[in-house]
């Protein structure tokens, strides 16, 4: 037979198929067969081929008839006609022998093992026809111990087969590198760390590795190979904007354990403690179970969701009747689904007759979406995560990812460790500094100046595109005048980085030939947090790193859905899909879309609010999911405005700090038990998929929504995920391609056209808004500092670790708070020395608001004169101490910068080995 | 007198030994190439010639020529587990065939040792054998069933109280 070689073709048993340039043999026949026809051990669609276990092992030949060699399919390249034989008699024999080998040295108690009928070794063996084992008892490692001493991870390696999966998962997947294979022959066995616990080493339970594992040797607490679950249901994980993809485990209404899909585009079988472990919350006891309406007496009393309902109309119509509806306001939740933000913002508009909406994107990324709008015309990331993959420079501004959003932190870590330069702009020494090229530790506050500088070196070397900035930008003048103005050495003392450092940079990112920015809300949430981010888009748009892969300026939003909370017109200013709530044509679409009047004044900014329940302005809000006491600045300022409400409403799964100042609360259920569309932050809407129903005596916040809508006699059909899908695709162009259906499991990124067809990158041949525009900047400094700085000399930023969800409503309430249990203040072995501090005492912190005591963690991690904490715990009350500074343009408030002082209260012993490790 | 020969290729192997004086005591086999070399009986070394493919034909492997010789007093079978002792302690355990299969190709050499009423399965060995000659990941697993093969083949006699029938 004469065969064509040069085109990609080859054989499986006889039969001529395509293969794909790169591919090996395994690759091929899992394509055309399905996965499992030729069986493996140590191979995992997740990782790299590694070609231990040889049962993949196939023969192949150069003709039909020719010569044959046995190879293992795993790791052996496909060439063009070659021949591949998967069932021949000899490599039946051999797949069958080497199994039994396995066996050799396992126990066979697969009736009483957790896996048993989910094991890769038993399907396998199955498979090959293994009957029994001919070998007489030998040597074996049947004795190891079982670690049981993490509050996830288990592991009993007297089941392990040697296959590395786990070391690969722990290095390839997560980078943690704490799995290795120690010793050799025989005797090799998996260690974790320098052979230590699962809870002594430095694992950060990701759990990729019990994933991998083909067996129960790593496991988790959970059980989550087991068949014990009667349905999987794949949803969106709740916690940070990353959007991995889960697969949760039900029996019944019990979530029994989670794991992340293999074919997830978002995640690739990847995701973090906190998506797979921390879901133990939502059938906590501590779950608020019964609508509750505040007494006269102050108390709060179990009501029907219709007297609840009841009670909230005949108020909420009193109040807009005596105040109009100005008088009222609401706050959305980030965390909820696009379909639950709509409505809120519905509700708050077109039934209470207010532009006073706002969600929680205002503390952390307005200034991005504001900024990015402003220079781009679109308040998103401009590109995709798999623009990683395509990207030859990365600089990560104002964002700690390994632990905010740590499947994208994982993955930015893999590129790097294999070379990608790396620029890191923050004031710590985070997690991503050891293996950056270049990091430049600004003191907080000063990003703008360093990025003038960052700019001016561009412009000085002669790196700027000047055909992109010609063709695509416009006002480059201005800001090329501004920067040629600048004094550097100035910039450098403000700033704290050398020119020379600043330069070395700016250098290497203009100079890459595709260079991505990530950042974060180091960026934004500072008094210059929107003229930052415009600062960030003038520096792409004049390297010309936009609208291509692997470019691009792309913010790491926080939470699950805040992208898309302002897309559903969470926001005073503008409502669903960015319409200027001021343009009359704009009033005149909602009002002829929803049937009722659109409001004309603006709305308030949460803050803003805030003001106005004090001034008694406001006299009644609604929270949907959102504990402004524990996690907006300054907290006395906060409790002052729900003191001050004549009537607040609020939609939680727990007692938060702000549920006990309403007037009712209304039990809702959590991500688990709801579907809808989550939008991540690379623009990826989602399905949200409910796993269980609702906990008795909740409902999810669409349902409640529609609930509302209707009590208040707005035509509001009964909540159904598809059908407020459908009506947001209507209303909101850049949804006007997406359906229910045809979100399926990756979801679509927008914009969506019409037939489905959705966008990785934006702005490719022009901007949303035409032309990209510049703008400039001169620095200013902090009013906080300039105003308190001198009594509090030190300057305190906040910020968020892996283990904990912001104020932890969530993960306080899991297994999580084993591994964490308070919020620690970070200062340098320098300060600390001057005010005879160490590890592990009782500091107190204080500034112009009010102080709080602490767990000091002496570290170099901050330089001198910097303090860090985490304000995930009540106890702690961190934003007692923040102020009410904020950005200029968008008012999201200055958590990054506050003047403050620490002292020495007590002596105490570190709580926690992994607050150890980390000073 | 042991040590270093060099001699063109072809030269017969006959004309090695003497070289090197021949040999001290009485000898059954010579293994030539290695520990993964091939187990050459006395009797086979006068057909032989250094080079690849006089070694080839014959099911031997040249190797790096080293020449260990196996006095008539030292049994087979104890050289067959050190073979499989020698892979088991070399073995980097990667591989499953090489790391189980070393290991439990000297157990079951010794246990047919100490035990005289246990016999080893002929399949069982040819199977152990075939697997770790062709699965093996590297040379070291996939090498040493060659002297042990060639050992079963040419002590068939010696060999045969350990094995069944």
């Amino acid at each position: 037979m004469v065969q064509d070689l040069s085109t990609l073709t080859a054989f499986i048993d006889g039969e001529p198929l395509g293969f794909e340039s790169g591919e090996t043999l395994l690759n091929f026949i899992d394509r055309h067969k399905g996965r499992g026809f030729v069986p493996t051990l140590c191979d995992a669609p997740q990782l790299e081929p590694y070609g231990a276990c040889r049962v993949c092992s196939v023969e192949v030949a150069l003709q039909a008839d020719g010569p044959r060699r046995v190879v293992a399919s795993c790791h052996t390249p496909l060439a063009a006609g070659m021949h591949v034989f998967t069932e021949s008699p000899k490599v039946r024999k051999l797949r069958k022998n080497i199994v039994e080998l396995v066996l050799t040295d396992h126990p066979l108690d697969c009736l009483t093992c957790e896996v048993s009928g989910n094991c890769e070794l038993q399907t396998v063996a199955a498979k090959v026809g293994i009957r029994g084992v001919r070998y007489p008892a030998g040597a074996n490692h049947l004795d190891r111990a079982k670690d049981h001493s993490h509050p996830y991870m288990t592991s009993e390696l007297s089941k392990c087969i040697n296959c590395s999966r786990c070391v690969r998962a722990c290095d390839e997947i997560q980078g943690q590198h704490v799995l290795s294979m120690h010793g050799r022959g025989f005797n090799a066995k998996i260690i974790k760390g320098l052979d230590q616990s699962f809870a002594d080493s430095e694992c950060v339970s990701c759990g990729a590795c019990a994933q991998a594992c083909p067996t129960s040797a790593i496991s988790d607490v959970f059980f989550s190979k087991s068949i014990e679950a009667t349905k999987k249901t794949r949803t969106i994980c709740t916690y940070c904007g990353v959007g991995c993809n889960l697969n949760v485990s039900t029996k019944g209404d019990q979530v029994l354990s989670i794991q992340a899909p293999v074919d997830a585009e978002v995640n690739h079988a990847h995701t973090c403690l906190k998506g797979r472990f921390a879901f133990k919350f939502y059938n906590h006891k501590d779950r608020l179970r019964k609508p509750l309406i505040r007494q006269a007496d102050g108390s709060f009393k179990e009501s029907s969701w219709d007297e609840a309902y009841d009670h909230i109309v005949a108020n909420l119509t009193r109040i807009k009747n005596e105040h109009g509806g100005n008088a009222v306001a609401g706050i959305s939740s980030a965390r909820c689904t696009n379909e639950e933000n709509y409505l809120m913002q519905k509700f708050i508009r077109h039934v209470m007759g207010t532009n006073n909406i706002d969600c929680c994107a205002r503390v952390c990324h307005s200034p991005t979406a504001w900024g990015m709008q402003k220079s781009f015309g679109t308040g998103a990331a401009t590109n995709s995560y798999e623009d990683i993959e395509h990207t030859r420079c990365i600089m990560v501004i104002g964002a700690n990812p390994t632990e905010g959003h740590p499947v994208t932190g994982a993955r930015l870590k893999q590129h790097i460790m294999k070379g990608t330069p790396l620029i890191v702009i923050d004031p710590r020494k985070i997690e991503l500094v050891p293996y950056a090229k270049h990091h430049l530790q600004l003191r907080p506050g000063t990003n703008v100046a360093l990025l003038n500088m960052f700019a001016r070196c561009i412009l000085d070397a002669g790196l700027v595109k000047t055909e992109f900035v010609r063709k695509r930008c416009e006002n480059w003048e201005e800001f090329e005048n501004g920067l040629k103005a600048l004094d550097l050495d100035e910039l450098a003392k403000i700033t704290g980085v050398a020119v020379e450092t600043v330069r070395a940079a700016a250098l290497e990112y203009a100079s890459a030939e595709a260079a991505m920015s990530f950042h974060g809300l180091g960026v934004t949430e500072h008094e210059q947090g929107a003229k930052t981010v415009m600062l960030i888009s003038n520096i792409a748009m004049m390297t010309g790193n936009i609208g291509r892969p692997g470019v691009g300026v792309n913010p790491l939003r926080g939470q699950n859905n805040v992208q898309g909370a302002a897309d559903m017109g969470c926001q005073p200013h503008q409502g669903a899909g960015y319409f200027e709530m001021i343009d009359l044509d704009v009033q005149k679409r909602y009002t002829e879309f929803y049937g009722t009047p659109a409001p004309t004044e603006p709305g308030w900014k949460i803050p803003q609010m805030f003001d106005a329940a004090i001034e008694g302005k406001l006299k009644a809000l609604w929270l949907m999911g959102e504990d402004v006491v524990q996690t907006d600045p300054d907290a006395h300022h906060v409790r002052h405005a729900m003191e001050s409400l004549e009537f607040l409403v609020v939609q939680e799964i727990f007692m938060t700090e702000t549920a006990k100042y309403a007037h009712v609360i209304l039990p809702a259920s959590s991500f688990l038990e709801k579907s809808g569309t989550f939008t991540n932050a690379e623009r990826r809407v989602q399905r949200v998929n409910a796993a269980v129903k609702p906990l008795d005596g909740t409902k999810p916040d669409g349902q409640i929504m529609c609930e509302v809508l209707q009590r208040f006699g707005f035509p509001q059909a009964d909540y159904t995920p598809d059908g407020v899908l459908a009506e947001i695709a209507k209303i909101v162009p850049f949804f006007k391609g997406i359906t229910w259906s045809n979100l399926d499991i990756n979801g679509k990124q927008w914009p969506v056209q019409e037939g489905g067809v959705d966008t990785q990158i934006l702005h490719q041949t022009e901007f949303k808004r035409g032309k990209g525009h510049f703008h400039y900047f001169d620095w200013k400094e902090s009013t906080e500092l300039k105003t308190n700085g001198a009594e509090f000399p030190f300057i305190l930023t906040t910020g968020r670790i892996l283990e904990h969800y912001n104020c932890g409503t969530m993960t306080r309430r899991t297994g999580n708070s084993e591994i964490v249990v308070q919020d620690y203040l970070s200062l340098n072995p320098a300060d600390a020395q001057r005010k005879s501090i160490r590890t592990g005492d009782r500091v107190r912190l204080s500034s112009a608001r009010g102080e709080v005591e602490l767990e000091a963690r002496v570290t170099d991690e901050v330089k001198p004169g910097i303090l860090y904490t985490t304000f995930h715990f009540p106890e702690a009350m961190v934003n007692n101490v923040t102020g009410q500074g904020c950005d200029g343009d968008t008012m999201c408030p200055e958590y990054k910068v506050v003047a403050a002082d620490v002292e020495f209260v007590s002596a105490g012993k570190p709580k926690k080995k992994r607050m150890m490790e980390m000073s | 007198k042991p040590g270093i020969y060099e001699v063109a290729m072809g030269t017969p192997l006959t004309d090695v030994v003497a070289l090197a004086g021949g040999f001290k005591t009485k000898v059954k086999a010579i293994q030539v190439g290695g520990p993964l070399g091939g187990i050459v009986p006395v009797g086979k070394i006068g057909e032989l010639t250094v080079d690849f493919e006089s070694f080839k034909k014959a099911g031997f492997l040249l190797g790096h020529a080293g020449v260990v010789s196996i006095p008539e007093s030292f049994p087979m079978i104890e050289y067959i587990q050190h073979l499989f002792q020698f892979t088991a302690d070399e073995s980097c355990g990667k591989c499953f065939p090489c790391r189980l299969g070393s290991t439990r190709g000297k157990e079951l050499i010794a246990k047919a040792r100490g035990d005289s009423s246990y016999k080893i399965d002929r399949e069982l060995i040819t199977d152990l054998l075939d697997t770790m000659e062709q699965t093996s990941l590297c040379a070291l697993g996939g090498g040493v069933p060659l002297p042990i093969k060639n050992a079963l083949e040419h002590f068939q006699t010696e060999l045969a109280p350990f094995f069944k029938a």
